[in-house]
């Protein structure tokens, strides 16, 4: 057999292995996350209290998130690859973290999306962001008594309310320079409909969507003219 | 402390989030291993690799002050344990109170943090705070292996064109933060409550874009190569300093919302 196609079964294995590992360790999650509640129920002593009210307001958000969870795999799974999208979808804060982190590794690495190399760079990337994040957040709950002043000081309110707007800001150099043409008509678009209608705010999740696929139906055009 | 936060700040309350805290690090541990060993595998460069770790270690660290800082707000209300897995786990920074202060409306309690608050009323919260967020993980744990083999077999038909498909998906994404950056310079309603024009996002955004182009240069230009490493992460904070800074400048356009 020649050495390329060792190769080629070898990802395949590979790429089945991880399926496999990051369906069992998503399972064991899913099932030590869901137990918390009955866990806080036998530390009170009380049980749940589920009413009428409860449940609409239940129903309500789930109304809201199960379409957006939904979105979130279908849109997100590609850039974080296999190993990083089981990783990511258990530990969260994917916009403000772990997809910024996967695309500046590939930036680094000079990887291509849907390679095995993107794959294993982009794996890498999300569980080392995963454990910096929760080490981080665990010594912060240790020392939460002297931290607290410090983190809720107004002076410097501004740079946590802003730390989204510095990360795409420093992202968009990097990725705006590479393609400049693509980023041309998105920002533009951003920029007027944000000013025109700046209640946008608060749909920021889904306007995400909606650039991206503007953003990538442009670049397809972009590339079957040969202008990128 | 009320007798509720004295109990949700309790030890066992405490286990029970170390528990999730440590499952989760041993996780990430198990995967970095697995992909570090097929990296060498297949003959990646080992330097590269480590500058991947290196660069996620750092970038990582100042987004996750931003969600310690969550877990703080959440604290009056719900205890730390409760936040501090939340926001260890699936949860995300603008979904866990949103979704704390829905449920708590709906249960009649009111704003959190609420005085009439009990054990019962926090297991229900953590319950729909754990569930209403779930269809992701659902998805991924029975559709995403078939996702994932359809998107591998078109991307090797054409892997420059997938490669700029995606890019330009994350593009679109970075121009809907600049909108959104934008939209902080107009007065608008959010949930019955006006946030006034404020310039600081825009300032945060275009200086850290501006910090990362000099990085760029020095790295490029003046071979400063250990700075590939750190561009990302200095840049973020060089624009969360303007942004600091940006309040004095400006200080009729600087308040954000609590």
């Amino acid at each position: 057999m020649s050495e390329k196609k060792m190769n080629i079964l070898d990802e395949k294995a590979y790429d089945e292995s991880m399926h496999r590992f990051g369906r069992l360790t998503m399972a064991i999650m899913l099932v030590l996350m869901l137990a918390v509640p009955f866990e806080i129920c036998l530390v009170f002593q009380e049980a749940p209290a589920f009413s009428s009210g409860y449940w609409a307001a239940f129903a309500a958000l789930m109304i809201q998130f199960i379409p957006s969870g939904v979105i979130e795999v279908i849109t997100y799974a590609p850039l974080l690859g296999t190993g990083g999208t089981y990783l990511a979808f258990i530990t969260g804060n994917l916009i403000n973290l772990k997809i910024p982190c996967a695309m500046n590794a590939r930036q680094l690495a000079g990887t291509e999306i849907g390679t095995q190399e993107n794959e294993i760079v982009s794996t890498i990337s999300v569980a080392v962001s995963a454990i910096v994040t929760t080490v981080t957040i665990a010594v912060g709950v240790i020392l939460i008594t002297p931290l607290t002043p410090i983190l809720e000081n107004p002076v410097l309110l501004p740079a946590f309310k802003t730390v989204v707007s510095a990360l795409f800001g420093a992202l968009g150099f990097t990725y705006i320079r590479q393609y400049p043409k693509v980023a041309l008509l998105p920002c533009v678009l951003a920029v007027i409909l944000f000013f025109a209608v700046p209640k946008l705010t608060n749909l920021v999740s889904i306007m995400v969507v909606v650039l991206a696929v503007v953003s990538m139906a442009y670049a397809y055009l972009l590339y079957r003219k040969g202008r990128i | 402390m009320s007798d509720f936060l004295q109990r949700a700040n309790s030890m066992p309350m405490y286990l029970i989030a170390a528990v999730i805290f440590v499952s989760v690090l041993i996780q990430a541990v198990l995967f970095l291993r697995r992909a570090w060993k097929r990296g060498k595998e297949i003959g990646m460069d080992q330097k590269m690799l480590k500058a991947v770790a290196v660069s996620s270690a750092s970038f990582s660290f100042v987004p996750s002050i931003g969600i310690l800082i969550g877990v703080l707000a959440l604290a009056p209300a719900l205890g730390v344990p409760v936040p501090w897995l939340r926001l260890s786990v699936i949860g995300a920074l603008q979904y866990e109170g949103s979704t704390a202060n829905n449920l708590a409306k709906g249960m009649g309690l009111g704003e959190l943090p609420s005085s009439a608050m009990t054990g019962g009323d926090l297991a229900a919260i953590v319950f729909g705070m754990t569930v209403c967020i779930l269809s992701g993980v659902v998805f991924t744990l029975f559709f995403f292996k078939g996702y994932q083999k359809k998107i591998t077999k078109t991307a090797k038909k054409d892997p420059k064109l997938t490669d700029i498909l995606f890019c330009s998906m994350f593009i679109g994404m970075i121009s809907a933060y600049l909108g959104d950056a934008v939209s902080y310079l107009r007065e608008v309603e959010i949930s019955g409550r006006t946030r006034t024009p404020n310039i600081l996002p825009l300032v945060a955004f275009v200086t850290a874009a501006l910090a990362m182009a000099f990085f760029h240069w020095l790295i490029q230009k003046k071979n400063v190569k250990w700075l590939d490493d750190y561009a990302l992460s200095f840049s973020m904070l060089i624009g969360m300093a303007c942004a600091v800074a940006g309040q004095f400048v400006f200080p009729g356009m600087s308040a954000f919302l609590s």
